[in-house]
């Protein structure tokens, strides 16, 4: 694992000549496509980072939900007479708590939200350089590769496909946001925790294409 | 310490006290050390240990905790198949030269064959791969011996419940000891069987045993031979009868006798209350089946599979349709496969859907009956085999009592009886016999199981012949026409006589119709069904017909039996009388005509099997009794009693139906004399009561008439003389002579006599 | 004199052996505790699954928007239980090497035993003292040890290949088994059997 701190360091240091041995100087679309991959590292890795968080507090206000209803049952069961002054206070201070925390879990979402659109200008930005290689070169069908074995095209295919992912996965975990609190089936408050967890919009073979990602810009040794 | 028997000079004794809980599983024997020092042994030497049931185990000795000598613990994981002294409870002695030390050599290979154990859960036997690893951790530094076989611990779970020892090399005869190097091996062929279990004898079933016998056994034990004859052989059997009759008993004594698995399934125990869980519940047995199936071959058993099956088609049936569909399609798919038979058994064949009654599915029907005769006899034979009797029980008369009894009632007899010698002997209990007498108590207990849920079935009070009295001409036309065939069907036979069908009985009321009846159930042992009005009247359309219908079925499930038709004037009508057109009584006449001569027998009431009905006149010129009575006893008689015959319907009394009509006359003089004896035996009449006098007194009383008299007369007494009263004297009789009118009347026998002489009968008494 | 070494010999191998067991339990614990959060994480799983079997996903109009979702959940969920039951199969290997461990470690000195037997005689072997218990107790309870291993490793074995996702209930019930087959074993037998030899250890 390239650790994020080194990751942010690749695009400034600017010493990877030796990754790739046959161009000795990187052209300015590989430096850009190189960053990019860089920074696909590090928001994924920020995302995972966000995720967790957003499991806990999601997992908290669940809990809370649940001691909540339980709450409320046993109140409606034994709705004695001294009811108002206990049923009037508790609930709100119970939902006080609950406030608290579907404000974090939101800006956990906010901050998904952010690295999403990041993510986006990725992606558009390794279409814009796509798009002057083809201006580039036209129809010419002998293009030099930037790196080893990967078109360039094939790096907004993936740049593509990831940011797709994460799209998807952003509006499901808004959905769950607006609904995770006002649920009150168990069964569908558990599996809304364990969409959030388990991220069914992020494909497996996302690791894999950024990973390779990395071994063809060279941050990873083969 | 161990008793100073002597029994066993060889060597100490030593006794055997139960396994400790902490050793269970780890193949020890617990020694003293002055058997180890006698032995030779060290520490986990293996010990081989003959075993007094005949068996031997083999263990590891190690020392006794308390270092006492005298006592031995075993724990018997490796022995020869079948010991049993692993149970907890055994107690007894063991000499020590029982015990030898034998060498025990690491072993190269080892080849096993597994029993794997029934798993509930996983569908697909276990792998071979999963099962060579088991074994190889069960037999992990273990000595073993060949032809022993080595218990799963109960604790562990795993695929394998046992291991044979098969061979291995070097050869672990007596002994060899399991390394992790040894390699262990699978063999398939498993070892001779322990002993084949005694047949349990399958009295009077042996026909029907037969048929299955063979049914089972050529596709179970030839599988290969008769596929490559290119036969489907069949793979389903249907069993009918009647419950009781051993159709169970006889699946498993076929199913051990071929060395099968038996899966025996209660049908309506896979009934469940979702939608769709009987299916499943069909579905899981199904494929347990072919699990089994795998290892041996398998016979499913469904008992009461009408249960599971019904006739399709009716309403609000749309479950049971899809149930009947799954098992359709089961046995469809069974029959793929080699090695799974399906029997299903049930007593009311009729009640099953038809599709399932076809070849490819249920091939064969074996039908067992209630019991004949014979059978009867050598089901007694097989059950008190095994029971002091007594000489002089007669078997063959017990089994010509036990009409209608079924293998189970027999049983049940047979238990009461030996019951009642116990309870009843006190004299030598250590050694009880069984005797007729107690036979004929138990007689009185149990009564057929078929038997007990017929319509109309009575608890007859014994009547003898004598108790009623006069009528010495109808007594000896009823016992000619219904005793006699049943107890001389040889001169019946030899005369070209056949039986009478049926009998009617008519004449005036209250002069004993029905008592003469219940004297002649009493006479002839045979089932004896009484039917009224009654019991047959039902406010549903046909209901009364099935019930009149189905008293004929279960009377002949019987027989020899009598049906008794109290009052038959008001049961069936006459077709020329009303001529309302299809009325109740009507209808019940056309079913009474029909069963009294149908065409045959329904085939599931069927006894015994078809070839003896067939071969029954070749029987017949056998001439042997029983044989021959057999044959007789397959008929159910007829007896009517009526007081209004001009209303019956000429077609009923035509010969071949009501072929006998008898006329009970009200008593004369000589006969009232003798009905008044009757009545006044338990009666202390005085002195001077003359019964001639009153006989001569008494024209057109009836013998019910009779009765009342004698009864009024002692109540007469007894408000005469007060309680005190001791005899009924001649002027109570006279006084209540007074009082009681007869109930006849001159007007009415003179219609009787005029009724038969219009119509010709020949048997005619006069008054 | 001559009875003495082979005794000497014995005793020297129970040492050795001991101490190596003493060493294996360690393993042997600590590894059964690290199967702990992997299994907690398997009936957690069990759950979620549960949940989502019970779950109609039509019926859930938020969810509406989302295609193949159930499908989707459902793969991931069950890659990360085959991850958690990934790891527990590396610590089953490690239960097992512990085992095969302590299995060679006994099977030598019942060997070396075996070799002195005939000298040792029955009488020396059943010799107790206030230090060391006899030879033949420590050589019962290391075969007592080797089998207590060798039944629970196979039966934590067979309880992990019982696991399969049609049937949630026992998966979630995971836990609970595991822990019975702890307590339904003497659990404490090695550091029982330990405290017994300590002194014999020490010396």
């Amino acid at each position: 694992m390239i650790s994020a701190k080194k990751c942010q360091q690749i695009p400034a240091a600017k010493t990877l000549g030796s990754a790739t041995p046959r161009k000795p100087v990187l052209s300015v679309s590989a430096r850009k496509i190189k960053d990019n991959a860089a920074d696909w590292h590090n928001l994924i890795l920020k995302w995972e980072t966000l995720n967790d968080a957003g499991f806990a507090t999601a997992n908290n206000i669940a809990n809370t939900k649940i001691s909540l209803l339980s709450d409320d049952k046993i109140e409606l069961e034994s709705s004695s007479p001294a009811f108002d002054e206990n049923a009037e206070q508790r609930p709100r201070e119970y939902s006080k708590e609950l406030e608290a925390l579907c404000e974090e879990l939101q800006a956990t979402l906010d901050g998904l939200t952010k690295i999403q659109v990041k993510m986006e200008k990725l992606s558009s930005t390794t279409k814009g350089v796509c798009e002057l290689e083809n201006y580039h070169y036209g129809q010419d069908s002998k293009r030099p590769l930037l790196f080893h074995t990967w078109p360039t095209a094939h790096f907004y295919e993936a740049s593509r496909q990831l940011s797709d992912m994460y799209g998807a996965e952003l509006l499901l975990k808004r959905t769950i946001v607006e609904e995770l609190a006002h649920t009150t089936d168990h069964d569908l408050t558990l599996t809304y925790l364990s969409l959030w967890l388990h991220q069914p919009y992020v494909q497996s073979n996302s690791k894999l294409l950024l990973e390779s990602m990395l071994l063809e810009t060279g941050h990873r040794a083969l | 310490m161990a008793p100073d028997s002597g029994s066993l000079p060889e060597g100490p004794i030593l006794k055997l006290l139960p396994l400790d809980t902490k050793d269970r599983g780890t193949q020890r024997c617990r020694l003293g050390p002055a058997a180890f020092r006698a032995l030779g042994a060290h520490l986990g030497s293996a010990v081989k240990i003959s075993l007094p049931d005949g068996g031997s185990c083999l263990c590891t000795a190690w020392p006794r905790r308390d270092g006492a000598d005298g006592f031995v613990q075993l724990d018997t994981q490796c022995a020869s198949p079948g010991s049993a002294v692993g149970a907890p409870g055994s107690r007894g002695s063991l000499s020590l030269s029982r015990l030898r030390l034998v060498p025990c050599p690491p072993l190269r290979r080892l080849t096993v064959w597994p029993e794997l154990r029934e798993r509930a859960g996983a569908p697909a036997a276990p792998s071979p791969a999963a099962v060579l690893e088991a074994a190889q951790e069960m037999l992990r530094n273990r000595p073993v011996s060949r032809g022993h076989v080595v218990a799963a611990p109960s604790g562990v779970p795993g695929p394998v419940a046992a291991l044979h020892i098969v061979s291995g090399v070097p050869s672990p005869d007596p002994a060899g000891l399991v390394t992790p190097h040894t390699r262990i091996g699978l063999g398939a062929v498993p070892p001779s069987e322990a002993q084949p279990q005694p047949e349990v004898p399958l009295g009077g079933l042996s026909e029907a045993a037969d048929s299955l016998r063979e049914l089972l056994r050529l596709p179970l034990r030839y599988p290969r031979t008769l596929a490559a004859l290119g036969l489907a052989v069949p793979r389903g059997v249907l069993l009918a009868g009647p419950p009781g009759v051993g159709k169970t008993q006889l699946v498993r004594a076929v199913v051990r006798e071929a060395g099968a698995e038996l899966l025996a399934v209660s049908a309506p125990a896979l009934q469940g209350a979702r939608p769709g869980e009987t299916e499943e519940n069909v579905r899981r047995v199904f494929q347990r089946a072919q699990e089994l199936a795998s290892r041996r071959p398998t016979l499913l058993f469904l008992d009461e599979v009408d249960a599971l099956c019904p006739r399709r088609g009716g309403a609000h049936q749309a479950p049971e349709g899809r149930v009947v569909a799954q098992v359709l399609t089961l046995l469809d798919g069974i029959s793929g496969d080699r090695e799974v038979v399906v029997v299903g058994s049930t007593n009311r064949p009729d009640a099953l859907d038809p599709a399932l009654r076809r070849p490819g599915r249920f091939d064969r029907e074996i039908v067992i009956g209630t019991p004949t005769l014979k059978q009867r006899k050598a089901i007694l034979q097989v059950i008190t085999s095994k029971m002091p009797i007594s000489g002089q029980v007669d078997l063959s008369l017990l089994a010509e009592m036990t009409v209608g009894y079924v293998g189970a009632d027999l049983t049940a007899l047979c238990r009461e009886a030996a019951l009642h010698a116990l309870l009843h002997s006190e004299k030598n209990q250590d050694n009880p016999m069984i005797y007729e007498t107690d036979f004929l108590e138990a007689f009185k207990k149990i009564q057929p199981s078929s038997f007990r849920s017929v319509i109309g079935l009575m608890d007859i009070k014994p009547v003898g012949w004598e108790q009623i009295g006069g009528l010495e001409d109808v007594k000896l036309k009823l016992k000619q026409s219904i005793e006699w065939p049943l107890k001389f069907p040889r001169e019946f036979v030899r005369m070209g006589l056949t039986q009478p069908k049926g009998v009617l009985l008519y004449g005036p009321p209250g002069c004993a119709k029905t008592t003469l009846v219940r004297a002649l159930a009493t006479s002839c042992h045979c089932s004896f069904v009484s039917v009224s009005g009654a019991d047959l009247f039902s406010p549903f359309v046909g209901d009364s017909e099935k019930l009149l219908s189905q008293v004929f079925q279960q009377a002949r499930a019987n027989t020899p039996a009598i049906v008794f038709l109290d009052e038959i004037d008001s049961i069936v009508g006459s077709r020329s009388v009303s001529k309302a057109g299809c009325n109740v009584q009507e209808r019940v006449l056309s079913v009474l005509l029909n069963e009294l001569d149908g065409v045959g027998l329904k085939t599931i009431e069927r006894r015994g099997s078809k070839s003896d009905q067939q071969g029954k006149y070749k029987e017949l010129k056998k001439n042997e009794e029983l044989e021959c009575q057999e044959v007789f006893n397959q008929n159910v008689m007829i007896v009517a009693a009526t007081n209004r015959p001009d209303v019956l319907d000429d077609a009923l009394l035509r010969p071949g139906r009501l072929d006998k009509i008898i006329y009970i006359p009200p008593p004369d003089e000589k006969g009232r004399l003798s009905i008044l004896k009757v009545c006044t035996k338990n009666m202390p009449v005085g002195p001077n009561v003359s019964l001639e006098n009153l006989a001569a007194e008494t024209c057109f009383f009836s013998g019910a008439d009779l009765g009342n008299l004698c009864k009024e007369a002692a109540l007469l007494a007894l408000q005469e003389d007060g309680l005190e009263a001791t005899a009924v004297k001649q002027e109570h009789f006279l006084k209540s002579l007074k009082t009681v009118k007869p109930s006849l009347s001159h007007k009415d026998l003179t219609l009787y006599k005029n009724l038969f002489q219009k119509q010709g009968f020949s048997n005619v008494e006069d008054v | 004199m001559t009875q003495e070494r082979p005794l000497l010999a014995v005793q020297a191998a129970l040492k050795k052996c001991f101490l190596a067991v003493q060493q294996q339990q360690g393993l042997w614990q600590s590894t059964l505790a690290d199967c702990r959060p992997l299994l907690a994480a398997l009936r957690n799983l069990a759950e979620q699954l549960q949940a989502a079997q019970n779950l109609r996903f039509e019926d859930v109009p938020s969810l509406r928007a989302f295609p193949g979702l159930q499908e989707r959940l459902r793969r991931k969920q069950l890659e990360a239980g085959d991850t958690a039951l990934d790891k527990l199969g590396e610590r089953l290997a490690a239960l097992l090497k512990v085992r095969d461990t302590v299995s060679s470690h006994v099977g030598q000195v019942l060997q070396i035993y075996e070799q002195h037997a005939d000298t040792l005689g029955i009488d020396a072997v059943l010799q107790a003292s206030v230090l060391s218990p006899s030879v033949a107790d420590m050589l019962e309870w290391l075969q007592d040890i080797e089998r207590h291993y060798r039944s629970s490793y196979l039966k934590r074995k067979y309880l992990l290949s019982s696991i399969h996702w049609g049937d949630l209930a026992n998966t979630q019930a995971l836990p609970k088994a595991w822990d019975r087959i702890s307590e339904d074993e003497h659990q404490d037998l090695v550091q029982d059997t330990l405290l017994n030899v300590s002194f014999f250890l020490e010396e």
